[in-house]
């Protein structure tokens, strides 16, 4: 079986997010680059998987040659080699048709993505790159289990999850669920030293025009005071929670 | 080019993210000053969408097809979008709409902008702003392509009436080639017992369960 895992390189959960170019790029500086956390997900299954049925894992990105050592860190924590498809990640279609062209050169068995990047949160690479390699897709994914030819699978739904039946190869939309974060795989010595001698492999990318474009970034105003409503003055708490709240 | 908007529903009744993407949907429309398509799957009386603006709504039948597939549904939707020179879809926010969302953008040769928090500040090319860096900020998106997929931010816009006459067609279910099946589906409890004997025990006996 071999299965090929996503990974998006975006600044870490507690990083201050600013932006300079008069709004139209993120300030790098000080920013700590991290696994997405989805992604981390899909790729400890895809350990488990590796361990259980003897799998091969392969890790790909699309960006600079500053994304190598989050590969490496893939590495480290087990996947058997990396790919970086050398560019700049402009959208969710460039990324998907990139990942698209790499992989269906290779016949990966499952292909796992994250449910979406915590930095600009586009949620579509999955869906896309399913649609590329002609494969079947399941988004919010949150269980993942082989049985013979058969996989079972489960996706987290409004209020609910779904029971799902079907076959490789397939491609998913990690998240968490699929694996607790107690069972995300710290790389130890041993795995670092190795994922050195792993091979990192960067191809060139194929020639695609981005769908979109980001004119600029806005940071959310900062919240106003709390608004405190008379208790007998229902009125106009129905009003604030329509007009100003939008939640009823 | 009209504005398409998919209308999720739950147990055959519309989901209120859907009512608050008609009422998106309409805004869409009034600014293009063009009509409203709403596209749903399995729902009985649909002509309640009329209360939220929309013109025209196409009713899927999907007998044997009892649970969401996305597949399936995508492809019903590109398949209206085409046939009534639908430029603009839109849909929720909701687990299953951010599921579709790609899927019809991809199939409709699309962009396709999630987490869209507001109108439209320009419709030619259409350019959005969107929620991003898990809501540490917004962006402002241009596409690069003339149609559009939108998958409208929950309680971003709120629901707007608008009675308008409203006519229901019935379309054709796009078949699937998915491997993937759809078994059971669990619905969450709103009984939420931790199990133990000192609040559970007294609660299910007050409550006589």
């Amino acid at each position: 079986m071999k299965i090929l895992v996503c990974i998006s390189n975006v600044p870490d959960t507690t990083s201050k997010i600013n932006f300079t170019d008069e709004n139209r790029t993120l300030n790098t500086q000080g920013v700590t680059y991290i696994i997405n956390p989805n992604d981390e997900f899909g790729l400890t299954r895809a350990i488990w998987l590796q361990q259980q049925e003897g799998a091969s894992v392969t890790v790909a990105t699309v960006g600079d040659i500053s994304c190598e050592p989050i590969l490496r860190k893939c590495l480290a924590i087990g996947a058997d080699n990396a790919v970086r498809i050398d560019a700049f990640a402009e959208d969710g279609f460039y990324v998907a048709s990139q990942l698209a062209a790499y992989a269906e050169k290779e016949a990966f068995d499952l292909v796992i993505t994250g449910r979406e990047s915590i930095d600009y949160n586009g949620g579509m690479v999955g869906a896309m790159l399913a649609n590329y390699l002609e494969m079947p897709y399941l988004a919010n994914c949150i269980k993942l289990d082989k049985e013979g030819d058969s996989i079972h699978l489960q996706r987290e739904i409004d209020g609910g999850k779904e029971n799902l039946k079907g076959k490789l190869p397939l491609v998913i939309g990690a998240q968490k669920g699929l694996v607790e974060e107690k069972d995300l795989i710290i790389p130890n010595m041993r795995g670092i030293m190795q994922a050195r001698q792993k091979p990192l492999e960067v191809l060139t990318p194929i020639e695609y025009e981005a769908s979109s474009s980001i004119k600029s970034y806005k940071k959310p105003p900062a919240k106003g005071p709390v608004k405190l409503v008379d208790a007998g003055d229902i009125d106009q708490l129905i009003d604030l929670l329509q007009n100003e709240a939008n939640a009823i | 080019m009209s504005v398409l908007v998919y209308i999720e529903t739950q147990n055959k009744e519309i989901k209120k993210s859907s009512l608050e993407v008609a009422s998106y949907g309409r805004a869409i429309a009034d600014a293009k000053s063009t009509s409203l398509i709403a596209v749903c799957f399995g729902l009985e009386d649909s002509l309640h969408l009329a209360g939220y603006g929309v013109d025209k709504v196409f009713v899927i039948p999907t007998a044997g097809d009892i649970y969401f597939n996305a597949e399936r549904y995508s492809s019903t939707m590109v398949d209206i979008a085409m046939a009534e020179a639908a430029d603009l879809l839109i849909v929720s926010g909701s687990a299953n709409g951010r599921f579709i969302g790609p899927l019809t953008a991809i199939k409709f040769e699309a962009t396709y902008f999630s987490n869209v928090v507001g109108l439209p500040t320009a419709y030619g090319p259409v350019e959005v702003k969107r929620s991003c860096f898990s809501n540490k900020a917004f962006n402002h998106s241009i596409s690069k392509k003339d149609k559009v997929v939108i998958s409208l931010s929950s309680n971003s816009f709120g629901i707007h009436e608008k009675v308008v006459e409203a006519a229901q067609f019935e379309g054709t279910y796009s078949s699937s080639t998915s491997s993937l099946e759809v078994m059971t589906v669990e619905q969450a409890s709103d009984k939420v017992y931790c199990g133990c004997r000192y609040c559970c025990f007294r609660w299910k006996r007050f409550k006589g369960a």
